[in-house]
């Protein structure tokens, strides 16, 4: 047996032996790349214990899953507790360390929402959310008394505090609320702390000009801007909320409900709220 | 020759890996600035504003030498505050010597405010009615103090749902009506500063601080929520230039407490000051205790218009060492004392006025000369045709009614019983008279006189009638019916005994 000249067969077997396997196996392997993935993320209730779990569930997904590339929060909150308001905006500021997070801005953005609003990277509105009304509000402890039937190992044990540092507690946040609002806009923000914190609720439109915001758009546009910010193109979008398997959201009573039925714009708690609370006719 | 074709395997492998990778991923994310938050640890709540010791409270002693000043307390005008909100200042009033009364019945608020030295209303959200503004006004010429306070969050929000009436519940409208004669108003706001604040916006650190006796040793006062005032006559605190109100919301200097021209009436547009432990905050406790001290000042001259509650004091009744009780006298004398003791007042008799007591004198007509030195001051002209003519009595150097901070004057050494009571064998003779200035001539067997003179020695009031019956039943008739069927002028009351007065030329 000598050399002999390849046949025809022979240079389809090496051409497919070193060059259609690898390519077919480039290709399957390329599959394993993950298609990017804008994750989305749904408020569209008051920050509080329940929806703030969720939603730092789903951002703690985010940070953990390469795939999802940057976020979207799609809000339309009036804002709710301080605490849980700062939970989220503390996860966020994790994230934002490896993906960027862009709010959109459906109905409201109030409170405790601007909040999370001042944690992202960018922030579009439509020209007639509303935006802003940055502050807390609360309803004072009682003034301090004993009872017959009570008994507690303190004076404040029952009341928590008392009503003169409740208010200047009350300052602390304000002042944490406003160093949010300025590090998170930086250069953006066009108004001084004495128009920041008069709590006023502005349109879209106002607080654009005022760089409260960034653009006046559209989710679709959040979505564009999201993975501009994340250098991803052909991506998708998924709702967190699926991917991270949590039950469809069932909203629990953070609001007082009236004797009659009518649900009220007032927490059902007391303490203190990153919350916009709508004038109404009637006080709870 | 088989390297190659390796290098070429590797190659097409990677292709499909490079441009899936480009054509999905074409940058790595780094943020464009570091992610900051704030730094919470850093953040310091505001600090309370230094208390400074309270002046030091007046010697028991010279609080006992004042008669009793009385503060009427408004609660009949839907005042949205309690009693124990304003123990803060109610405490240190009645510290200085004052009692404090409730107004609790409308219908009883113009007899309650005669006997009232000052007046305070807070928080009232019913508009007063003209006539109970009119009796305050009046009150207030009468040498009355006024104190009214209003508060934002003690003010019905006025809203285009509700009616009219509704929108005048509110307390600057409300007071804006008992204040309008006094050239001092509330403004409908609310006043704030973003930039000097007490650890909210709506706390107002108050250092422009006007010279008067109500601030004195005041420095600081924090108000957590006022009105500001958009008259002020003699402005006592105002705010900062940086404080807004919620009206303009522009910045601009705002009066929050002030007097009216005569100084007796205080507009105050906050009421939570008062409020523990607001009241221990700063110099509230000080501004506080000058509050007080202005509605517990000097105890207003009373009128006859006033009576009952023409005595301030103790009283004494006149009545000589040496006189022999009888009983038309007893008997006055215990319904007096019974009517007194409704206001707190005893009432004991003594030979001549006593010191740091009012004075009242029991007496006939016919006994004028030696009523003299408590005559004198009215210009009576009594006419006596049974006592031998026309006696007008001409005051003299021994006659003179008794001058400021003089001793109280004392009585004739002939006066006795006998002689101020009369007897009851000798009526007074018909055609009888007695002229009073600007009212006319009356006849005095079926007249009684109520005379009343209010110097800061003493209270003096006389009743004079004709005869010892008469005098009974003039008595009776003030305890029973007051002043109501009399006619009154001045401080001179002409009441009709036994039959119509009847009133000739004056």
């Amino acid at each position: 047996m000598s050399d002999s000249a390849p046949t025809p067969f022979g240079r389809f077997r090496a051409l497919a032996g070193w060059i259609l396997l690898p390519l077919i196996a480039g290709i399957l392997l390329s599959l394993l790349i993950p298609k990017p993935i804008i994750g989305v993320i749904y408020l569209k209730d008051a920050i509080y214990d329940g929806s703030a779990q969720d939603m730092i569930t789903q951002l703690i997904y985010a940070r953990e899953h390469p795939e999802v590339r940057a976020v979207v929060l799609v809000v339309n909150s009036p804002g709710g507790t301080v605490t849980d308001t700062e939970s989220v905006y503390l996860e966020m500021a994790r994230l934002r360390q490896t993906k960027p997070v862009v709010m959109m801005v459906e109905g409201m953005a109030a409170s405790g929402a601007y909040y999370l609003a001042a944690g992202s990277d960018y922030v579009l509105a439509k020209p007639s959310s509303l935006v802003g009304n940055i502050g807390i509000i609360g309803y004072l402890p009682e003034s301090p008394s004993v009872q017959e039937e009570v008994y507690s190992t303190g004076p404040y044990k029952t009341l928590g505090y008392p009503r003169d540092t409740f208010i200047r507690d009350m300052d602390t946040l304000k002042q944490g609320f406003l160093k949010a609002v300025q590090l998170g806009r930086g250069d953006r923000l066009k108004i001084g702390p004495e128009v920041v914190l008069r709590g006023e609720i502005w349109t879209g439109t106002t607080a654009l000009k005022y760089g409260l915001i960034d653009a006046i758009g559209t989710q679709s546009q959040a979505f564009d801007q999201a993975a501009a910010m994340a250098h991803i193109a052909h991506y998708t979008t998924a709702d967190l909320r699926t991917l991270t398997g949590l039950p469809i959201f069932v909203t629990s009573p953070f609001y007082y409900q009236a004797p009659d039925g009518r649900m009220t714009p007032y927490p059902n708690q007391s303490g203190l709220f990153y919350l916009y609370v709508p004038p109404t006719e009637e006080q709870p | 020759m088989k390297l190659t074709r390796i290098l070429l395997a590797a190659a097409v492998l990677l292709v499909p890996l490079a441009a899936r990778t480009l054509w999905f991923y074409q940058g790595i994310y780094t943020p464009a600035q570091p992610i900051l938050t704030p730094d919470y640890e850093s953040l310091q709540p505001p600090q309370s504003p230094l208390s400074t010791p309270l002046p030091p409270s007046p010697a028991s002693a010279a609080v006992s030498e004042r008669p009793q000043t009385n503060l009427l307390v408004d609660f009949t005008h839907g005042n949205w505050v309690s009693l124990k909100e304003l123990e803060a200042l109610t405490q240190p009033f009645e510290a200085l010597g004052g009692r404090t009364v409730l107004s609790t019945d409308p219908y009883t608020f113009a007899e309650q405010l005669k006997n009232a030295d000052a007046y305070l209303t807070a928080a009232a959200t019913i508009p007063f009615t003209a006539q109970e503004a009119q009796l305050l006004t009046s009150f207030v010429q009468r040498g009355g103090r006024l104190a009214v306070i209003c508060d934002p969050t003690r003010s019905y929000a006025a809203s285009p749902t509700t009616d009219a009436l509704m929108a005048l519940s509110s307390c600057t409208a409300s007071a804006n009506l008992l204040l309008q004669p006094f050239d001092l108003a509330f403004a409908d706001d609310y006043l704030y500063n973003l930039e000097e604040n007490d650890g909210n916006f709506r706390h107002l650190i108050l250092t422009d601080i006007q010279d008067s006796p109500l601030t004195q040793g005041v420095q600081q006062v924090i108000f957590y929520a006022a009105h500001s005032l958009k008259s002020s006559p003699q402005p006592l605190l105002r705010t900062s230039p940086t404080t807004r109100s919620s009206l303009t919301d522009t910045p601009a200097q705002s009066v929050v407490a002030s007097l009216d021209a005569s100084g007796q009436v205080l507009a105050v547009g906050d009421l939570s000051f008062l409020q523990t432990p607001n009241n221990l905050m700063a110099d509230n406790q000080q501004w506080i205790a000058r509050i007080a001290g202005f509605l517990a000042s000097d105890p207003r001259p009373r009128t006859l218009a006033e009576y009952p509650y023409v005595f301030q004091r103790p009283v004494t009744l006149l009545v000589p060492a040496d006189q022999t009780l009888e009983k038309g006298f007893i008997t006055t004398l215990g319904a007096a004392q019974r009517q007194l003791a409704l206001l707190n007042l005893p009432l004991t008799t003594a030979a001549q006025p006593v010191d740091g007591s009012d004075t009242l004198i029991l007496g006939l007509y016919q006994d004028y000369e030696k009523l003299a030195p408590y005559l004198a001051a009215f210009d009576l002209e009594i006419n006596l045709q049974s006592g031998g003519g026309i006696l007008p009595p001409t005051p003299t150097e021994e006659a003179a009614p008794p001058a400021e901070n003089e001793a109280a004057p004392t009585p004739s050494p002939e006066l006795n019983l006998e002689d101020l009571l009369g007897s009851l064998e000798t009526p007074s003779a018909s055609g009888d008279s007695i002229t009073i200035p600007g009212l006319g001539s009356v006849e005095t067997a079926s007249t009684g006189l109520v005379l009343y003179q209010a110097q800061p020695s003493g209270n003096t009031l006389i009743l004079l009638a004709a005869t010892e019956e008469g005098l009974s039943e003039l008595a009776n008739m003030l305890t029973s019916l007051g002043l109501s069927t009399c006619a009154l002028q001045d401080n001179i009351a002409v009441c009709p005994l036994t039959g119509a007065a009847t009133f000739g030329q004056g």
